[in-house]
């Protein structure tokens, strides 16, 4: 892709040279803005032992917005909807130019550790959440285990 | 309160003292050095091994340099007096009469021609004559450290000093310390109004440049 950006060239070749743990992204063969990213379930959370495939799309404007983030395999989380979108502050209105797609990737992987659904995207899950909590985190380790297992043709 | 009262009288009268009258003895004392008709100016009479600087001509790159040998007889008395250097130092042994006769050189005309004088202070400005190239300026390497040494990155464009001066972007920092390129700054404040790293309320003139 001609005209891509020094910063996306930077931060791409710093994923590819010192991966976050528990994290990949990969830019896509034919778009250096697209990029594969398997996120590993946190350990002592209900995603643990899964593996979370996401896509990742720099915008035109990027870094100055933020990059479009969802999750491809199928997750059971307050905060994230059937469609795998992400209501998470800092891919909207709390994006900053100084964030980076590494920070975009680790704040998803603390979401994953901290659900939070008093700001949920899925009702019917933060509903779930906040009646019985137990009951929520079994079903989260279920979904996890049927869908975000190795085998990564889930979705 | 009387002693006190007399002092500025005194000083007034060394201060109109006329500058004939100066002996040269008062003024080596002040270590300022008369050269005869030797070329070769040694600074050693401080005694730091590591200013040591000379200055004859084959080591000297530039001859140019405004650097007159004074004779006696080109003599005609110190027009200048590092006053700010002269509070540390040996300056601040010396004796109240000689601080009075520096008082009354400083209200003295300056010379027509360019006279450069050796005094044990002189490395307020001499540092500029060590910084030759080929010859190491390990004294200076603190103070002249170039940019490139210092590794700062634009965390926006992740353009570091040398790339910004390629691509004529300016290093600049916020009012609330954080540094980034002028071109990343000046947007992002337009888009957000805040600061990218503290997310400060920033305005574009919260920014200045920043010279490293």
């Amino acid at each position: 892709m001609s005209g891509l950006p020094r910063r996306i060239i930077k931060e791409t070749q710093r994923l590819m040279a010192e991966p976050v743990s528990g994290i990949t992204a990969v830019p896509d063969e034919h778009n250096s803005r697209y990029f594969h990213v398997v996120v590993a379930g946190p350990s002592q959370s209900p995603y643990e032992g899964g593996l979370f495939k996401l896509e990742l799309f720099l915008p035109e404007e990027y870094p100055m917005s933020a990059p479009k983030v969802r999750f491809m395999t199928k997750i059971y989380h307050p905060n994230i909807d059937k469609l795998g979108r992400i209501c998470l502050d800092i891919l909207k209105d709390k994006w900053s130019p100084a964030l980076q797609i590494r920070t975009v990737l680790l704040s998803i992987q603390a979401l994953l550790s901290a659900p939070n659904p008093d700001d949920p995207l899925d009702n019917n899950v933060a509903d779930h959440w906040k009646s019985n909590e137990k009951s929520a985190i079994d079903q989260a380790r279920q979904w996890t285990q049927t869908y975000a297992k190795s085998n990564m043709n889930n979705h | 309160m009387a002693s006190a009262n007399s002092e500025p009288g005194s000083n007034e009268r060394q201060r109109v003292r006329p500058r004939r009258q100066l002996n040269l003895r008062n003024s080596t004392e002040d270590s300022v050095i008369v050269l005869g008709s030797t070329d070769c100016i040694d600074l050693t009479t401080d005694n730091n091994s590591d200013d040591i600087i000379d200055m004859t001509p084959q080591n000297m790159g530039l001859m140019d340099l405004p650097v007159v040998v004074l004779t006696p007889t080109d003599y005609v008395g110190p027009t200048r007096n590092r006053r700010g250097s002269g509070r540390r130092g040996r300056h601040r042994s010396s004796t109240r009469r000689n601080r009075r006769n520096n008082r009354s050189l400083e209200a003295s005309p300056t010379q027509s021609h360019p006279v450069v004088y050796l005094t044990d202070e002189s490395d307020v400005e001499l540092p500029d004559l060590v910084n030759q190239p080929g010859q190491s300026p390990a004294a200076n390497s603190s103070i002249l450290q170039s940019p490139e040494n210092v590794s700062i990155v634009c965390p926006i464009c992740m353009d570091d000093t040398r790339q910004m001066r390629r691509n004529h972007k300016e290093l600049k920092a916020t009012t609330c310390g954080h540094i980034f390129c002028n071109v990343c700054i000046e947007t992002a404040i337009r888009m957000q109004h805040q600061c990218p790293t503290c997310r400060k309320r920033l305005t574009l003139r919260s920014v200045h440049p920043l010279f490293i």
